[in-house]
């Protein structure tokens, strides 16, 4: 498909980072301190076998699901637009994220210290896929009652992975979230490229 | 046609029942406007795919209705499919098959973004969303 636009000017690369978190761990938050529209709800409704959508008669008998994501949107300068989504966390969301983190730069996982295992899934989904990303330890009222290398040992995660305590309502915590993120995806690509010249 | 404003999404149905006509086969419930298409045609519009209104979907705009009208409207400037689909309050699904049609009469043009295929490329790219970043 080849169709021109019927507006040459204003081409903007399109980029985007995941936000992900079990509920209430400030993921919409997140996205809204930075985000410069109000953030979105958009409404995915899912099959369980998108892939065989061929007819209408099979649609009849799949079991569907309906996903609320919030996302925002930020300019970078005049060609680039960066999306912020803000997906759940829970396991069942997998078909989900899939999607999303489909040519995603990298992901934020939110984590609430008070329900840690909220995270889980996400943090598992990432690492099997790939996808570079950071753990958001929100500290919402600045309460900081733990410390980050226990958090670390409670998510099992290894010291290649950067963490973070954020404010998520903190515009400036939520940009500096963002910069290490796409700072460890490039030093991911950094370490792939090493990888490859070894080889 | 006035502009679209953020609070009349709901607005613009009971308008566009009283335009056009009635011929376009648009009128119809969401999954029925799917037409027996493959998901593969419509799956690779990524969510932020960037979506603009043609010339020629400017002129034709009033043949439209529904969704594919409020899209078009939409549209006039670059924007992601999944912000077309919540201004639009239609299921991203639904809008992705949609888009789909009107991109194959002409009226939407999808800016499409290969992928990087180096990864100087990419690492590039990279390093200009983080200066933009920092420079927010």
């Amino acid at each position: 498909m080849a169709y021109e636009a019927s507006d040459q000017g204003q081409r903007k690369i399109p980029v985007k980072i995941v936000v992900a978190g079990g509920f209430g761990a400030g993921k919409t938050t997140f996205v809204g301190s930075i985000s410069e529209i109000e953030p979105l709800r958009s409404e995915a409704i899912m099959t369980s076998a998108s892939s065989e959508l061929d007819s209408l008669v099979h649609t009849e008998h799949k079991s569907t699901t309906t996903v609320a994501m919030d996302f925002g949107r930020i300019s970078l300068g005049t060609d680039l637009v960066l999306y912020l989504f803000g997906t759940p966390g829970q396991e069942r969301y997998h078909f989900m994220w899939n999607e999303l983190s489909r040519g995603a730069i990298g992901a934020v996982v939110m984590a609430d210290t008070r329900r840690l295992e909220d995270c889980f899934a996400a943090i598992d989904f990432f690492e099997e896929r790939g996808v570079p990303f950071i753990v958001a330890v929100n500290t919402f009222d600045g309460e900081r009652s733990y410390n980050l290398n226990d958090v670390r040992d409670a998510l099992q995660l290894p010291h290649t992975v950067p963490m973070t305590f954020i404010d998520a309502r903190r515009r400036e915590d939520v940009k500096e979230a963002l910069v290490v993120v796409v700072q460890h995806a490039l030093s991911r690509q950094h370490a792939e490229i090493e990888d490859v010249a070894r080889r | 046609m006035s502009p679209p404003g953020p609070d009349d999404d709901f607005l613009n149905v009971g308008r566009n029942n009283d335009e056009g006509n009635d011929d376009t086969g648009r009128l119809i419930r969401p999954y029925a406007m799917t037409r027996g298409r493959t998901a593969a045609d419509v799956e690779d519009i990524s969510l932020e795919a960037q979506l603009q209104t043609t010339a020629f979907g400017q002129a034709q705009s009033g043949v439209y209705r529904w969704e594919a009208a409020s899209i078009l409207r939409l549209a006039q400037e670059p924007i992601a499919l999944i912000e077309v689909a919540a201004r639009a309050q239609i299921p991203i699904g639904v809008a992705r098959v949609v888009i789909a049609d009107l991109v194959s009469d002409g009226a939407i043009a999808i800016h499409r973004i290969t992928t990087p295929a180096s990864t100087a490329t990419y690492r590039n790219l990279l390093e200009r969303v983080l200066d933009g970043v920092r420079s927010l």
